[in-house]
């Protein structure tokens, strides 16, 4: 092979492999076009066919709350028009019993109520404003204002994880680190990685407090007062989640008046299944270790519909564990997840919401439980167009998807729910798109296979490039036929030996290997020998 | 042995499934003025640029100065000088400008230099172009068609080259500077050793200077010979019957014929005068007539398509 | 000495573009960042509400995404036009036969070309914004110094201009028939795109539009090589 022979070939590999990608996106986007085009024209309102009213609904559907003491209470919504405050709901006691009915708002009683999760911004959407782009990197930057007056203004810096703060005029103030204020970056101890932050505003709206969290640490820094709280370090353990409950002023609007005075509390769980409790009111830090039945799995399917819950809070009193089981258990594998989620839907399903208490040795003690059944999920009746469109449309689709899903179907799960970027889209692409009927796929495929060889019969130059060719056609069907079309387009005449059809790309006949004929020579023609 | 600075070998040229130069097999031996005519869409302008490498041959090759076209090296380019039909030149550059972009490609040299030394003659092209009466700093674009061909073919002939290939140089010019044009030629030629092949539609600019003529036809060559040749080839002979022309010609040569009541007119190629002599009394006529044509009357007539509508019936053989 | 006589000449034939382009972005910069200056103090920081949470965006700064923007936008529109400018104008002129005839290998016109391009690109993108840096960074503009790698990721930018070049450069020297082949260069241009923007370090930035920028020339290259005129 020359050198000029070598650059060619790489030059159509690479075209070629381009140019499959290119029409792979314009096949998809025209399977989406034709999804949305066939749901806007079959859309129509459907209503909802009401679930059945039926006691083990009505239980499942009810919100489980305890008092303070322990006692269960049943709410249900009795009216869905409007938001929580104002909603109509009954109240029930574990056996039925109406206790109470009337708006939420005005409730006699006043239940526990949970830390949860309220980060305002987490590491994910730390990444996305980071993203390189026209509009450049983003930038956390706290104002800080001094009477109204706007002073200073503080800057995270992502490469040294610190704060750097500027005087509204310019001149750099100084730093704010994992230890507090220092004068030069040096001096600075950095918070960490980055995984998410909070922020409010105290009395004086001037500035921000916030909640940052690290792998290790959550910190409270204060930018006014520029100082930095650490609130909680773990040297051997990574932070898996924060929960946190109470701990920012309330509104007085949003101010419970029922006798519950709950602790500013922070619930920290790393990622050695122990919790780290943070209190204040008095100040206070507990770790738990909780018994096994009672532990979160690191679960590497995320399904906030399944997931067993842990609540913490903390009164005045004593710190309550509230815990949710759904008996949801699937294997570690993503290919049977859809699969079980089906079998675990069409089947009764034991569930269990239990109240502990945390008592003196750290220990905890079952305060309350109710069990009930959760009756098997009515598939709603409302048809699904998009979804019977989209399936259909799945056809077309490379069977090259299925082939990856079959190989890499956990690993593709979880750069979907787990990944960034690019990667990701990727991975949902291949997994949305994937061909729902596989049998149908592969009928199509081979039938492309068929159209390609038909076409490429006579236009072929070499076995090898025509069984290479009906391969890539086979596994990206549609995409692989369009481009075999787009780059093999070449012009066929009709053999005057045979009579069959030839390419031009080859001196010879491809089917009875004649040359191209040399024309006749009229006796008028005046050809002089030189 | 002659030695040939232009061959091509069964050189084909397909666009898409559509033939434009079927098997051509020309030798151009060094020192000959080849004129290379056909009509329109005949495949003239393809096959000049298969020579030159811009297009790629479906099947054949073809061979400029020992070199194949498909891989000219600078040095052989340096030797070929081309004008495109249409004389597109840089539409932005000066004369002035556009001397010095094509003299960059060239070393100095005087046109005195021997044959084989491609070389940029400075004093040649300015001397050209202030006989075309051009004013140096005249942009391209702000020159006439006219005035456009005289700069190219300044550019052409400033390097010494020993093969020009011009592709229909005259087209679109009047008559006075088709003359000038001609006469640049002219004095290339006088230049011992060099080939020039141009194709134009303009038969009588052929005959000036051309001794060699190819016709092509349809993508097929089928005329090269010496102009000579052709124009002693190449004839129209007009018979005149006393009763009703023959129905049936049998005539060696006839390319075509055209037959009124009593009379018959024949295009005949190669048919010696004794043939049609013995063919007038054979046939009954009772007299014929050889026409006088001009090239580019011959040049029509023979590559003249058949059925056309003519007032007469034109009857293809 | 005939690599430079067509380096000159297709400089030349680039140098309205450049100029039109630099002139625009450093007009509309400039313009933009007066504009920046004037709402910095007091308005671009918002002021808290009390009791409730701050959402994140909300201290979610680009301070100069005005006209970090419009640079991106010069470089992608300067890139268009020379693509066009050198690789589809000879079509449409007829020129294509005087320039490969020249008595220079095919390669050495093509590697002109695309020289021409890259300085006209670096000059007319790459120093404005070297400028319009500086000056974003010179006293009273900002409180915040703007991080050096602001200035790199701007470079970064301007390279995206340089994919449009090279893709309506492929487009222009691509004879098939098809629409969705011929637009394959920039098809392929938009796709290193979309991936470079997903990217957030500086190593897989300048990656990305590395590996783009190498495949799309090589690409080139080849056709020019092989092309018919």
């Amino acid at each position: 092979m020359t050198k000029k022979m070598g650059l060619e070939y790489i030059a159509r590999l690479s075209g070629a492999a381009i140019t499959l990608v290119l029409l792979m996106f314009v096949v998809l986007f025209a399977q989406v076009l034709v999804v949305g085009l066939a749901w806007v024209c079959t859309y129509k309102k459907q209503s909802l066919l009401a679930l059945s009213e039926s006691p083990e609904w009505k239980m499942q559907k009810a919100d489980k709350l305890f008092l303070p003491d322990g006692t269960m209470h049943l709410v249900n919504r009795v009216d869905t028009r409007h938001n929580n405050d104002y909603a109509k709901v009954e109240i029930t006691d574990v056996n039925g019993l109406v206790l109470w009915h009337g708006i939420h708002k005005d409730r006699p009683s006043r239940y526990l109520d949970w830390a949860s999760f309220t980060q305002n911004f987490d590491e994910q959407e730390m990444l996305y404003a980071s993203r390189l782009g026209p509009g450049l990197p983003g930038f956390i930057e706290v104002p800080v204002r001094v009477s109204g007056e706007f002073k200073e203004v503080w800057r995270y810096d992502s490469q040294a994880q610190v704060f750097a703060g500027y005087e509204a005029q310019g001149g750099l103030i100084g730093y704010l680190g994992a230890d507090g204020f220092a004068a030069s970056k040096a001096q600075a101890k950095p918070f960490g990685k980055f995984k998410g932050f909070a922020s409010w505003t105290d009395e004086d709206p001037s500035s921000a407090i916030m909640l940052w969290q690290t792998k290790h640490r959550i910190c409270q820094i204060d930018f006014r007062t520029r100082s930095v709280e650490k609130l909680f370090e773990s040297d051997l353990s990574d932070i898996v989640s924060i929960n946190w409950h109470n701990w920012r002023p309330t509104n007085p609007k949003d101010k419970d008046s029922s006798d519950i005075r709950y602790r500013p509390f922070i619930d920290c769980r790393t990622a050695d299944q122990k919790h780290h409790l943070i209190m204040r009111e008095p100040n206070q830090a507990i770790t738990m270790e909780l018994p096994e039945q009672l532990q979160e799995p690191n679960q590497i399917f995320w399904r906030w519909r399944y997931n067993n819950n842990l609540d913490f809070t903390a009164t005045d009193k004593t710190i309550f564990v509230q815990y949710r089981e759904k008996n949801f258990n699937p294997q570690a594998s993503a290919k049977l997840l859809k699969q079980y989620e089906q079998e675990y839907d069409s089947k009764p399903q034991p569930q269990s919401i239990q109240l502990y208490k945390v008592i003196d040795d750290g220990k905890l003690m079952l305060v309350n439980q109710f069990d009930w059944t959760r009756p098997v999920v009515e598939t709603s009746l409302v048809l699904n167009y998009e979804a019977i469109f989209r399936k259909w449309m799945t056809t077309a689709s490379p069977p090259a998807f299925d082939l990856l899903w079959a190989l890499l179907g956990d690993s593709l799960y979880k750069f979907r729910n787990e990944g960034t970027g690019i990667m990701q889209g990727y991975a949902e692409l291949i997994m949305e798109w994937r061909p729902h009927y596989s049998f149908l796929n592969y009928v199509l495929s081979v039938m492309m296979m068929g159209f390609a060889l038909w076409y490429g019969w006579a236009r072929r130059t070499s076995w090898g490039k025509l069984i290479l060719w009906l391969i890539i056609v086979g596994a990206f069907n549609l995409a692989g036929l369009l481009t075999y079309l787009a780059l093999n387009h070449t012009p066929v005449i009709k053999c005057p030996a045979c009579g069959k059809k030839r390419g031009l790309e080859m001196d010879n006949c491809a089917q009875c290997g004649s040359p191209l004929p040399v024309p006749q020579r009229k006796p008028t023609d005046l050809i002089m020998a030189n | 042995m002659t030695e040939f600075v232009l061959e091509t070998q069964g050189l084909t040229k397909y666009y898409g499934d559509k033939l434009a130069v079927d098997h051509i097999d020309l030798k151009i031996p060094r020192g000959c003025i080849c004129g290379f005519v056909g009509r329109n869409g005949s495949g003239k302008t393809t096959a000049i640029k298969l020579m030159l490498g811009f297009l790629k041959p479906t099947v054949g090759s073809s061979r400029l100065l020992g070199c194949d076209s498909q891989n000219l090296t600078p040095a052989i380019r340096q030797r070929i000088g081309y004008v495109a039909e249409g004389h597109r030149l840089i539409r932005w550059m000066t004369i002035a400008e556009i001397a010095k972009f094509q003299s960059a490609f060239f070393h100095e040299q005087p046109i005195s230099a021997k044959q084989g030394e491609a070389g940029w003659d400075s004093r040649f092209f300015w001397d050209m172009i202030e006989y075309f009466g051009l004013p140096k700093k005249q942009k391209i674009k702000h020159l006439s068609n006219g005035q456009r061909a005289q700069v190219s073919l300044a550019l052409t002939l400033a390097p010494n080259p020993e093969l020009l290939i011009m592709d229909d140089p005259t087209l679109g010019l009047d008559a006075a500077i088709r003359r000038q044009f001609l006469e640049g030629i002219i004095e290339l030629i006088m230049r011992q050793g060099r080939t020039i092949l141009f194709s134009s539609h303009i038969l009588g600019d052929i005959e000036r200077v051309a001794d060699k003529i190819v016709v092509i036809d349809k993508g097929v060559i089928r005329a090269d010979c010496s102009l000579e040749q052709f124009r002693t080839a190449v004839k129209k002979v007009r018979f005149v019957f006393g009763q009703t022309s023959p129905e049936t010609i049998d005539i060696e040569g006839l390319l075509g014929s055209r037959r009124s009541d009593k009379e018959l007119e024949m295009i005949l190629v190669g048919t010696a005068d004794e043939k049609i002599a013995e063919w007038a009394k054979s046939s009954g006529a009772a007299d014929y007539q050889v026409i006088n044509m001009n090239l580019e009357d011959q040049f029509i007539e023979y590559t003249a398509p058949a059925g056309r509508n003519k007032p007469f019936t034109w009857e293809a053989k | 000495m005939r690599f430079f006589t067509l380096l000159k000449k297709e400089l030349r034939e680039c140098l309205p573009w450049m100029v039109t382009a630099a002139a625009i972005l450093l007009l509309i910069g400039s313009l933009r960042l007066i504009d920046s200056k004037q709402r910095q103090i007091g308005y671009q920081y918002r002021v808290f509400e009390r009791y409730s949470e701050v959402g994140g965006y909300d201290l979610l700064t680009r301070p100069i995404s005005d006209f970090s923007v419009f640079v991106f936008m010069s470089a992608v529109g300067l890139g268009l036009a020379l693509g066009v400018r050198q690789f589809w104008a000879d079509d449409f002129m007829g020129t294509w036969g005087f320039i490969v005839h020249r008595s220079t290998h095919r390669t050495t016109i093509f590697a002109a070309k695309i020289c021409a391009g890259l300085i006209s690109m670096i000059a007319a993108i790459g120093l404005v914004w070297c400028y319009l840096f500086w000056r974003a960074n010179s006293s009273g503009y900002f409180v915040f110094p703007l991080p050096e790698k602001c200035f790199i990721i701007g470079w970064l930018i301007g390279g995206i201009g340089l994919l449009a070049y090279l893709g309506a450069g492929l487009v222009g020297l691509s004879k098939t028939r098809w629409y969705t082949t011929k637009l394959m260069g920039l098809g392929f241009a938009f796709w290193i795109f979309i991936t470079l923007v997903q990217q957030w370090t500086l190593w897989w930035g300048f990656g990305t539009l590395v590996i783009g920028t190498v495949v799309l020339l090589y690409l080139m290259w080849e056709t020019f090589l092989n092309r018919e005129f």
